[in-house]
């Protein structure tokens, strides 16, 4: 085997950051406090005090820091964009993480000694497209939508040397990212340029006499809990709806998590490089959490990879951390 | 204006298909563009089928241009993507693995790929790309600047039900419990998807293969004025299980000024009912209908 594997967390502030640092991760991966990343939720990212803050934390530790600046900028706006990346590189950030092929061809023209991994918005998901980006913009790394199977991977992997990152838990889109507009059709705001998926403020909980939970998206009814019933963030793929048969059911995606700890030595082993774990959203505790399940698992590899065996308190705290929802293997095992 | 008929995202059966194509020659359209973008496990029509339609649709004057998946993860979109571009007919691109294996080929960018802003278009043009299809979720305001600030030839989605996401996993199946190992092509007894609901009754999402689309129509009809000013040059129809040939000739015939836009609505309306949208348009929701005035209003730049 190769090189260590790279465990990549996310952080939504810096407490966050130093949590995931002190329990187990190589990198942290942020944004900044604006609409050029796409997790812009409220009272969420990083100041440009926080970056150079988080940046001296991780190098004293021997650790990374990557900048996501992976939202599609429009019209007079693209300036914005410039100067995020402009920001990214004068802190010196490990990598920047980019989708839009305007703010890449700008990163690469302006920086061309700058590091980029392309974000999983980018939607490439093959080794031609994968090599398209290294052809035009010299991508380091590639964060590989949740779209391609374990076969697939290897088969990327033997034919890009782009390196390869990987979801490894968390939330999970069951459409490929950058092609989704489930959300913006509902609401009216773009994913892809507003950098989040249903935004809180047209997120409508609402509870009858009965105690039953109706959740909105803008007005749209995604979803009625009975009491008691868990209720995770709502996104349009993972709403109930009604089917042409009279049932009810969840036709995209019932509310599930990525958890691939089973799956570490065959990711490994097809050529992945780097493990992320979903959520600049989520709360410390939780980033605490995953992050560390993570890495023990990716330690306990590297140490027996003969005998590696998927631990119960693993999946037990895992599932702990997931709203009350499942856990599954996504598509990396079959479609 | 340029008046384009979109691929079939559905998966019509093979007799099915040659009959459509064959009424295609005959309608008002100037440019078809034909191939699966929405899964290549359906195979109606073989790449030889594929060919010799084109050839037929060229004979009768159309302009062809051969589309391609929104989603390739696999050897097997690849290789169907390498069978297109040794077809002589310009290539749709939906994802940049076309790009990159299409050396010398003519393209267009497709709807699929990530276009939001002129700096993108004008890396597009640099790799010899003359040719547009704006993303579907795009409002005019940043189309019009796009154009303004590039030249690009661009064409926008007009009419139909609005391809909205694209995964690894067969919806079709899923309602039936089943995975894509059984497929057996069971989404061609959908020929126009298969409409779902939320839980208190609204039409809002469609489930098509590995695809989600609207379950409402689409439909800019009215708007071909504002359309024409922002320097656009081509309009789209998808193809629908019905009715396509007299929406191909209400939009041209709205075109050439034969009908009014009013009249042109209005006809669309009696083919699809009341609920039409055209939401993201002006900016707002893509499955709000806003009236007219309502636009005009938002396009005073």
């Amino acid at each position: 085997m190769g090189k260590k594997a790279e465990l990549v967390a996310p952080a939504g502030n810096l407490a966050s950051l130093k949590a995931a640092a002190e329990n187990g991760a190589d990198s942290v991966y942020v944004g900044f406090r604006d609409q050029t990343n796409a997790r812009n939720f409220e009272g969420l990212n990083f100041s440009d005090q926080d970056i150079e803050e988080g940046l001296r934390y991780l190098h004293q530790r021997g650790k990374g820091l990557y900048l996501a600046i992976n939202t599609f900028p429009q019209k007079e706006d693209f300036p914005r964009w410039q100067k995020a990346v402009d920001r990214a590189v004068s802190f010196g950030v490990d990598a920047i993480i980019l989708a839009d092929l305007g703010v890449l061809s700008y990163a690469r023209t302006r920086y061309p000694q700058q590091e980029i991994h392309l974000s999983v918005q980018a939607s490439s998901s093959n080794h031609e497209s994968i090599n398209f980006y290294k052809k035009h913009f010299n991508i380091k790394r590639v964060i590989l939508p949740r779209v391609v199977t374990l076969d697939e991977i290897r088969y990327i992997h033997q034919n890009t040397d782009v390196e390869l990152e990987v979801f490894a838990i968390g939330g999970l889109c069951i459409n490929i990212e950058g092609r989704c507009f489930l959300s913006s059709f509902v609401t009216g705001a773009s994913t892809n340029t507003e950098g989040a998926c249903s935004p809180s403020r047209f997120v409508e909980f609402s509870t009858d006499e009965g105690g039953n939970l109706s959740i909105r998206l803008n007005g749209v009814l995604l979803n009625r809990l009975s009491q008691g019933e868990a209720s995770p963030y709502p996104t349009c793929c993972k709403g109930r709806y009604l089917m042409p048969d009279g049932t009810i059911s969840y036709p995209m995606e019932e509310p599930s998590s990525l958890n691939v700890v089973e799956l570490l030595p065959g990711l490994l082993e097809a050529g992945v490089c780097a493990f992320k774990i979903e959520g600049r959203q989520r709360t410390r505790a939780y980033i605490k959490e995953v992050t560390r399940i993570i890495s023990e698992a990716i330690r306990e590899y590297e140490a027996n990879p003969n005998s590696y065996r998927v631990k119960e308190e693993w999946l037990n705290r895992a599932i702990r951390t997931f709203e009350g929802t499942t856990q599954t293997l996504a598509c990396y095992m079959e479609k | 204006m340029e008046l384009t008929l979109g691929p079939v995202l559905f998966n019509w059966k093979r007799e099915e298909l040659l009959r459509f194509y064959k009424a295609v020659a005959d309608s008002p359209v100037d440019t078809v563009y034909m191939g699966e973008v929405v899964c290549t496990k359906r195979r109606s029509l073989s790449v030889r089928d594929i060919e010799d339609i084109a050839a037929a649709l060229s004979k009768r004057g159309k302009r062809v241009i051969l589309s391609t998946p929104a989603i390739v993860a696999g050897k097997e979109e690849l290789r169907y993507i390498e069978s297109l571009l040794a077809l002589p007919y310009p290539v749709e691109a939906n994802d940049m693995s076309v790009v990159n294996m299409a050396e010398g080929k003519e393209l267009v960018s497709g709807p699929h790929i990530e276009v939001y802003n002129h700096v993108a278009v004008e890396f597009l043009s640099t790799l010899g790309i003359k040719r547009v299809v704006f993303p579907v979720e795009l409002p005019a305001e940043t189309i019009r600047y796009v154009i303004e600030k590039t030249g690009i030839y661009g064409e926008i989605v007009a009419q139909g039900k609005l391809p909205l996401a694209f995964s690894w996993r067969c919806y079709t199946l899923r309602a039936q419990g089943l995975k894509r190992r059984h497929c057996q092509n069971q989404c061609s007894r959908w020929p126009d998807g298969m409409d779902i609901k939320t839980l208190d009754g609204e039409r809002v999402f469609n489930i098509n293969g590995t695809s989600i689309l609207s379950a409402k129509h689409l439909a800019l009809a009215e708007l071909v004025e504002e359309i024409r000013a922002m320097g656009i040059k081509a309009l789209r129809i998808y193809p629908h299980h019905s009715h396509t040939q007299g929406t191909i000739e209400l939009y041209r015939n709205a075109l050439d000024g034969s009908i009014s836009t009013e009249e042109a609505m209005e006809g669309l309306r009696r083919l699809y009912g009341e609920d039409l949208v055209n939401g993201w348009f002006s900016g707002g929701p893509g499955k709000d209908y806003h009236h007219t005035s309502k636009i005009q209003e938002v396009m005073r730049w």
